[in-house]
């Protein structure tokens, strides 16, 4: 009797314990809206960004609104990453939800695209990737636009070939501080690939220190008062963006060492933001080499080409400048940005 | 003892102690289970009525008749992620409206692949099938409590005050549960200890004060049974010293009082009884006391029985004075007691008359002592030159097996009458 009593009890217990998993499982499926006919002539065009994290975004998003407009025959939706590869990824699958014409993709990470490239591909959206890399097969996505980082770097390392020889210093041995972005970053292996294919063909210059900065102006400042802490005697500083010079140019006039046009350290950065033209005028900053943010119009040309049924290039660069004191005032006066 | 007071006392405060536990672990972990749950509530009506400023609710008709996204569409919904990000226990953040056929998105922060489009359309769980009518019309409800998670509903009205949608937080209850199981394991360890401690504590109190006390006290009482028989130095009432000074002393003095009561008048007892069987002049035993005695006397046993009377008292009391009558009549009881063998027992029966009954005696012992007697010089009481001689007369007889002892007492008189007469 009692046996009976403690396994009714325990055969209770169990159902009220799966019935409440029942429960816990909860949610219904979900139906899938049908897609939206757009029934205009307009060409829809999916715009994901990766945020607004800096002026050269800003210069970059606003090119995108102002090239895709509704005039020139676009429905542009543009979208705002917040710097979270998450909401870019589904953001990307809402736009093929409501099967937009084009996708255009500002990849925050290049990791996580390969599920939502496929299906973009099966319902016949073409993705183009803009600004950085991403790690899915060149065959799931119509194009990539944007920056040539190991041209960017090459042509730094040549401006300074060609500056040495002018002073007459090419067989002097030169030391380099190099401060890289953020490791693994498209840009930072671009340029930082392009640099060395040209130091490496001269014997006497020597990169004495080399460390991530990763982009930002504080651990560029940093990295920078670290390598000064350290006594170690270098000749240019060669900083991966603008921004992280700026941070070694602090660390540089809290230690009282002159740098720029006219003393021993040849100053030599990326991106020529507004600012940084500003101190290439100054001559604290010997060289920027741009690095374009108005890629709209090569994207729009790879659209158009697209719409014409065309076959086009999987990869598509930027006009890109190296701006020194010389030619610097006559661009700020054209420039967009 | 069947039931010691002390394991009756324990089992009461056992249970006493264990029901206040659980009286205080249940409504302490109740207040704390509806705390968190209004702390959840809380939560995610800050959310939902933040969302419900920030989105444009004239353009919800749009989206949700024709399906189709704008740069503003996204704008909220990014906006929506951030505030669902504010609060890590958020797990779910959306804009819906019901009818029928269930509830349909308009926005949905769920970035992984469950996560809904606009347009999407979700069947009514059993919870909100409860609520059905009330979410079609887009009125108030409470929030829904599910196994791990609550939701809240906060109506959407557009700008002419029509209901158009909810906005649904769903809140996690996971980690205020695991807050709750810690917290009730905590309070039932340090409530259960503390009433254990205070429960020992109150048992030793309760020991030392009332329990041991009494526990003493009964022994001595019991110990003043043989005490009172012994007739000790001191009883053991009197060696045990109580100084409560409460209650417990009170009785102890009480009972200590009666004691000696009970002794002093037990004491007034023995004397009263002695004196009911004695004769207060000779010591030996009185006439009442051989009638007893004789009641108490078993038949069938040898026994012997002396007669005494003394010759001339009444003369000598004339003669003498009664002192010199008294002396004759003590002397006489003197005699007795010298010849009264421990079985043996004297009397007095009143006057000059006294006996002497001694039961279980062997019949040549007997004769013996009779023989001794008759020629016991002591007989003559008086002094030669007295004018009144007085003597002692005595008679006995002796029986193997005695019918009745009051025959043999016969005889024994018959025969110290013999005594008398031959003398004269």
């Amino acid at each position: 009797m009692k046996k009976f009593f403690i396994f009714g009890l325990l055969a209770a217990i169990l159902l009220w314990g799966c019935g409440y998993k029942d429960e816990a499982a909860g949610k219904k499926p979900l139906v899938r809206a049908e897609a939206v006919d757009t029934g205009t002539v307009l060409i829809t065009v999916g715009f994901i960004q990766t945020g607004k994290e800096s002026d050269w975004r800003d210069a970059n998003t606003n090119d995108f609104l102002q090239t895709f407009t509704r005039e020139k025959g676009y429905n542009l939706i543009y979208i705002d990453g917040n710097s979270d590869p998450e909401r870019q990824v589904k953001a990307a699958y809402d736009l093929i939800a409501q099967n937009v014409d084009y996708i255009i993709i500002d990849p925050i990470v290049e990791d996580g695209w390969e599920d939502v490239f496929m299906e973009a591909k099966e319902k016949g959206i073409p993705v183009i990737v803009s600004d950085r890399q991403v790690n899915v097969n060149a065959s799931h996505y119509a194009c990539w636009v944007g920056s040539d980082f190991y041209k960017e770097g090459q042509n730094a390392a040549k401006w300074l070939e060609k500056y040495l020889e002018d002073k007459g210093r090419e067989k002097e041995e030169i030391k380099i501080v190099l401060l890289e972005g953020t490791d693994g970053a498209t840009a930072t292996r671009g340029r930082t690939e392009g640099l060395y294919s040209v130091i490496d063909k001269h014997s006497n210059w020597k990169v004495v220190a080399k460390e991530y900065g990763n982009f930002t102006q504080g651990e560029g400042a940093q990295v920078m008062e670290g390598i000064l802490n350290q006594k170690i005697e270098f000749d240019v500083v060669i900083a991966e963006n603008d921004n992280m010079m700026f941070g070694a140019m602090n660390a540089m006039e809290q230690q009282g060492i002159a740098y720029g046009v006219g003393t021993d350290v040849i100053t030599i950065s990326f991106d020529a933001l507004q600012e940084a033209l500003a101190k290439v005028i100054k001559g604290e900053l010997m060289v920027t080499v741009e690095c374009n943010p108005l890629i709209a119009g090569l994207t729009e040309k790879a659209i158009l080409d697209l719409e014409k049924g065309k076959r086009i290039e999987k990869v598509h660069f930027v006009k890109e400048t190296v701006f020194t004191q010389e030619n610097t005032v006559l661009h700020l006066m054209e420039r967009k940005y | 003892m069947k039931k010691s007071l002390r394991n009756r006392v324990i089992v009461l405060i056992l249970v006493f102690a264990l029901l206040l536990d659980i009286l205080c672990i249940t409504m302490n972990y109740r207040n704390f289970v509806q705390a968190n749950e209004q702390f959840s509530y809380s939560t995610a009506r800050t959310v939902t009525e933040t969302c419900n400023l920030i989105i444009d609710k004239d353009k919800l008709d749009v989206y949700m008749e024709t399906g189709k996204r704008d740069s503003r569409y996204y704008e909220i919904w990014n906006k929506l992620i951030d505030y669902r990000n504010t609060n890590s226990d958020i797990i779910g953040l959306s804009l819906v409206w019901f009818d029928k056929e269930g509830c349909h998105y308009i926005f949905d922060t769920d970035l992984t692949l469950e996560g809904a489009f606009l347009k999407d359309r979700r069947e009514y769980d059993g919870e909100q099938k409860k609520y059905m009518d009330s979410l079609i019309r887009g009125e108030e409800i409470d929030f829904i409590n599910y196994p791990n998670y609550m939701a809240v509903y906060q109506p959407i009205l557009s700008s002419f005050n029509l209901p158009i949608g909810y906005v649904i937080v769903e809140i996690s209850t996971l980690k205020a549960k695991e807050k709750q199981r810690a917290y009730l394991f905590e309070m039932v360890c340090v409530l259960t200890l503390l009433t254990v401690v205070l429960m020992v504590i109150l048992l030793l109190v309760l020991n030392r004060m009332v329990i041991r006390p009494i526990n003493q006290l009964s022994e001595a009482a019991f110990n003043y049974v043989s005490s009172i028989h012994e007739n000790g130095e001191k009883s053991t009432l009197e060696q045990l010293s109580i100084h409560t000074g409460d209650e417990i002393e009170r009785l102890f003095i009480a009972i200590k009082k009666m004691e000696t009561d009970l002794l002093t008048s037990s004491d007034n007892l023995a004397v009263a009884q002695w004196n009911s069987h004695h004769d207060s002049m000779t010591q030996l035993f009185n006439k009442r006391y051989f009638y007893e005695y004789m009641e108490g006397y078993a038949k069938g046993k040898p026994v012997g029985v002396f007669y005494f009377d003394v010759d001339n008292l009444k003369k000598m009391n004339d003669t003498y004075g009664h002192e010199a009558g008294d002396e004759v009549i003590c002397k006489t009881a003197e005699f007795v007691k010298r010849y009264t063998p421990g079985e043996g027992g004297g009397f007095r029966m009143g006057g000059d008359e006294f006996v002497m009954v001694i039961p279980g005696m062997e019949k040549r012992a007997f004769y013996t002592l009779a023989d001794k007697m008759k020629l016991d010089g002591e007989r003559v009481l008086t002094p030669a030159d007295y004018t009144v001689q007085c003597r002692i007369a005595l008679g006995y007889a002796y029986s193997d097996k005695c019918g009745s002892l009051t025959e043999v007492m016969k005889t024994a008189d018959e025969n110290m009458y013999l005594d008398k007469t031959s003398h004269r």
